[in-house]
């Protein structure tokens, strides 16, 4: 019987599934759209399809890369598992957020219903910007 | 039997006869167009297709149901996770029943909207908030709606008619229900149908693209008259002669 | 026997409520996707509520032939905004309220991978449904031009009212809180299952997410563009979508469209995940076909990026051929997915607690809407059907009968993991029932008045149309349906506090969130997981004896 949270075989890449799963969405929308654009002669569709499959395509590219890189780990154990979420910052409170939100919708509320709103918008999105980063970077 | 149980009879006698009339359309109003007629045809063959579909999908569902409903001191049951072949038909036989009808489809809305290189009658449609305007080319006769008024289209039967449709405005939508067919009219779009009234008769039509305030009295009425009758009241500027 | 039937021999103590700040401070500091989900969830409820009285107002006004007593001027605001908060105040914010509570959970992970940008999605989404709701305290109301505003009609020339700006600006911040669950979902699939726990080993409902969050990568960053392109026009003179000075307003059509169907499916992805655990649980099966089902959301997932112009075939000016083929190909995989939920079943012992009994209610009613939809998918007969009240009962049976009743399930379903508590289940039944019923009085004769030539979005007819008889029993229907939610909301009412304590695992569930406590210590697991070796840990560890077999 093997350890509890162990794999049955480590896969030799980490991101293989996901590389796989953008890549045909990326070769499926470009493939699709040029398809599409020779057929119907329509600007809009063509590059939205098009411009939906370049990013798909960039994703799988970086997830290529980074299966490459040495560093990545296969989370085969527990303890590999650990270890990287150790390095993962999951702070357990934040008045950040909340504030940017109120922040965002005064400011773009304020751009249609005028400076009063909007000022006071920008203020408090700029305020809550600096507590966020002020954050992350003190990891309280 | 009494007054009122013939009454009665004859009144569920004569909805049974609406409902089996509405049945050979399926639902559908009767066409009046050669174009609308082949629509209904592919209308008849997808609600078939949805009955049987339907009904083996509901008798599925139905069956397991009532047959592995928990028994009270059963094992667990059978943990097969995939029968490939079984799997394989029901994706396949579907992709099949979706091709024909796409094939139909295709077929259909080929003759629907093919436009003739030289209609009898063109009619210039324009839609603007809330009213519609037929202006007959070749005539300087223009109809145009008024609110508690809404215009007549006359048309001759059994003829190619061109509608041009037009809007200065915002986007509506020419539809009359009995032709089985609808169009928009989008501002620098030039969108044009042909339709081949077989029957006379008198219609209803609507706007069927919410175009503001007032879309909801946005309607006009189609009335087709034999040719002759046609060009009598073309000739006579528009009213009966 | 099962867990189902074995009386607990100690009774549990009550589940702890602990937090680490408490109160209001509390919910509004919180990084924690456990009560960032329950916000969302109670939240979209709220909303649900009040997007149902809008409907309710609509079909009040509807019943009766040449009545006035909404005016058109408030009717246009009510359909409008009717649909903005289903789709976008409700139906999303559920399933990704209930995305970030259960995908962190059902991959073995501590949180979401960016807690605090998952929280500010909330706020996003609160906020923009004020924004938008706030157009009706305005002098010319709320936006008017439509769900889907099509310009011209929704320019500035056209729907000056700021209701309609003030829309903009919610579907702005509704498109950056989409875009950020997602964020959150892809990532933390990616990068934070648990050891042992492959893509293939992902429990459906978690890959249904992940779908569905691809999905809104790529559909709602185009809809925050069109957004944006409209709010220019309408406020700096744009003309981009202004046919007068050589712009384009079809463009809007495409923009919007492109958006608009994948919307759909990310409204209803999660749904068929929800099903789909539901379906296992209860018939005490595994997932039929678990390959085939991630196939299958893929497939639809990929190809409904393509089909956006079925909803533009009147206009005379997309490709007809090449969408009809797309539409009708979408119908296969969820075909496919049907035939696997009913082969869960097959042979199973079938459970019929509250959460199967709406899985069978969604299997009846959502295919009434999957067998309309082709019809539409055909040109000419979209021709005729294209915005009638057949489209409208047509995406209120994929969408009620998918999404709402997909709501409902999981909440019954999940309640107990999310408070410790078991929910009625003499009201489930009746809320059921008259949801049931009261959904398919509503809407199945509004296929006949889309037939016979009812349009959408008109305040009213006339007596000589004929349409009567129908929208007076479709407005029946719809009032049994606003009852039907009274029973469910005094169930979880009473339920929270006083419900019989659920424990662990009260419906023998196969997936990594049953392996903790109900409710969730604050960082998820209190025990170590289970071996992960297929898609339901918890079911081999608890039924060692009865593994998955191929035949």
């Amino acid at each position: 019987m093997s350890r509890p949270g162990e794999l049955a075989a480590t896969p030799k890449r980490r991101f293989h599934a996901e590389v796989v799963l953008y890549t045909s969405l990326a070769g499926f929308l470009v493939l699709g759209g040029v398809i599409y654009g020779v057929w119907s002669k329509e600007a809009a569709g063509t590059v939205l399809l098009v411009l939906v499959g370049v990013f798909a395509g960039i994703v799988a590219g970086y997830l290529a890369f980074q299966d490459r890189l040495e560093r990545t780990t296969a989370r085969g154990s527990t303890e590999e598992a650990e270890a990287e979420d150790h390095d993962q910052y999951l702070p357990h409170s934040s008045i950040w957020p909340f504030e940017m939100g109120v922040g965002m919708a005064t400011s773009f509320a304020g751009v249609v219903l005028g400076w009063a709103i909007f000022v006071p918008g920008v203020l408090i999105l700029g305020h809550s910007i600096v507590g966020w980063i002020g954050q992350s970077r003190h990891r309280s | 039997m009494t007054a009122r149980r013939r009454a009665g009879t004859i009144v569920a006698v004569a909805a049974s006869l609406l409902l089996l009339a509405g049945c050979g359309n399926l639902g559908l109003p009767d066409p009046v167009t050669s174009q609308g007629k082949e629509s209904r045809d592919l209308w008849r063959i997808f609600v078939w297709t949805a009955i049987i579909i339907g009904a083996i999908v509901y008798g599925l569902v139905g069956f397991v149901v009532v047959r592995y409903r928990r028994q009270r001191q059963a094992a667990e049951p059978g943990q097969r996770q995939y029968n490939v072949p079984v799997e394989i038909v029901y994706t396949a036989v579907p992709l099949i029943i979706v091709g024909v009808l796409l094939g139909l489809s295709i077929r259909t809305q080929g003759t629907v909207t093919s436009t003739s290189d030289d209609p009898d009658l063109t009619v210039h449609v324009t839609g603007f908030q809330w009213q519609w305007q037929f202006a007959y080319e070749g005539s300087d006769l223009t109809i145009t709606g008024v609110p508690g008024k809404d215009p007549v289209l006359v048309l001759p039967v059994g003829q190619t008619v061109r509608l041009e449709l037009e809007s200065p405005d915002v986007v509506h939508s020419f539809w009359v229900p009995d032709f089985i067919e609808k169009r928009d009219l989008i501002p620098r779009v030039d969108n044009a149908i042909d339709v081949n009234v077989t029957e006379a008769g008198e219609w209803q039509g609507f706007c069927s693209e919410f175009c503001g305030l007032a879309h909801t009295g946005m309607r006009f009425s189609v009335r087709a008259v034999s040719t002759d009758e046609f060009r009598a009241w073309l000739a006579n500027g528009g009213s009966e002669p | 026997m099962t867990v189902l039937d074995e009386r607990p021999e100690v009774v549990p103590e009550p589940p702890e409520h602990s937090e680490r700040a408490i109160g209001i401070l509390g919910w509004i500091t919180t990084t924690d996707h456990k009560r960032i989900g329950l916000a969302y969830m109670v939240t979209g409820m709220v909303f649900f509520l009040i997007g149902g009285a809008m409907a309710g107002m609509i079909r009040v006004q509807l019943a009766r032939p040449e009545q006035d007593v909404i005016s058109e001027d408030l009717y246009n605001q009510l359909f409008t905004m009717h649909g903005t908060i289903m789709l976008l105040l409700f139906v999303s914010p559920f399933a990704l309220g209930l995305a970030n509570y259960l995908v962190p959970l059902q991959v073995g992970a501590k949180d979401m991978a960016f807690p605090r940008l998952n929280a500010l999605g909330y706020w996003l989404t609160l906020f923009a449904g004020i924004v938008m709701l706030s157009g009706f305290a305005t002098k010319d109301g709320a936006a008017k031009f439509g769900w889907y505003g099509y310009t011209p009609l929704s320019d500035g020339v056209r729907s000056p009212n700021l209701g309609g700006d003030l829309w903009i600006v919610g579907i702005a911040l509704l498109g950056i809180a989409g875009v950020i669950t997602a964020l959150n979902v892809i990532t933390t699939v990616s990068t934070m299952r648990a050891p042992g726990m492959t893509m293939f080993r992902m429990p459906i409902f978690t890959w249904n997410l992940f779908v569905t969050s691809l999905l809104i990568l790529m559909a709602f960053p185009v809809l925050t563009a069109a957004g944006v392109m409209l709010f220019v026009d309408r406020q700096f003179d744009g003309r981009i979508f202004d046919a007068a000075h050589g712009g384009y307003p079809l463009l809007w059509q495409h923009l919007f469209w492109f958006f608009g169907h994948p919307e759909v499916y990310i409204l209803v992805l999660p749904f068929f995940g929800v099903f789909t655990e539901i379906f296992a649980v209860f018939a005490r099966r595994p997932v039929f076909g678990y390959k085939t089902l991630v196939f299958a959301t893929l497939a639809i997932g990929f190809l409904s990026v393509g089909v956006w112009a079925h909803h533009m075939f009147t206009t005379g000016e997309v490709l007809l051929p090449f969408f009809s083929f797309m539409t009708m190909l979408i119908a296969v995989p969820t075909g496919v997915k049907f035939f696997n939920w009913i082969g869960t079943m097959w042979g199973g012992q079938l459970s019929f607690r509250p959460p199967l009994v709406w899985g069978i209610g969604f299997l009846l009613t959502f295919l009434l809407g999957g067998l309309t939809g082709p019809m539409l998918a055909s040109a000419p007969l979209d021709f005729h059907l294209s915005d009638t009240y057949f489209v409208v009962a047509h995406f209120h049976y994929v969408l009620f009968g998918g999404s709402v009743f997909g709501v409902f399930a999981a909440a019954y379903y999940w309640f107990p993991k999310f408070t410790g508590r078991m929910l009625n289940e003499r009201l489930a039944w009746i809320h059921f029932a008259l949801t049931f019923v009261g959904f398919h009085l509503t809407f199945m004769v509004q296929h006949v008045l889309g037939l016979e030539g009812m349009p959408r979005r008109v305040q009213t007819y006339t007596d000589a149309d004929g349409w009567s008889g129908l929208n007076l029993a479709s407005s029946i229907g719809s009032f049994l349906v606003g009852i039907s939610v009274l029973p469910f909301l005094w169930n979880v009412w009473r339920s929270y506090r006083h419900g019989p304590i659920a424990g662990r695992n009260p419906w023998d569930g196969q997936t990594l969130e049953w392996a903790t406590a109900s409710p969730p210590v604050p960082e998820n697991y209190d025990e170590p997981l289970p071996p992960i070796r297929s898609e339901r840990p918890v079911w081999d560890a608890n039924h060692p004896d009865a593994k998955a077999t191929a035949h």
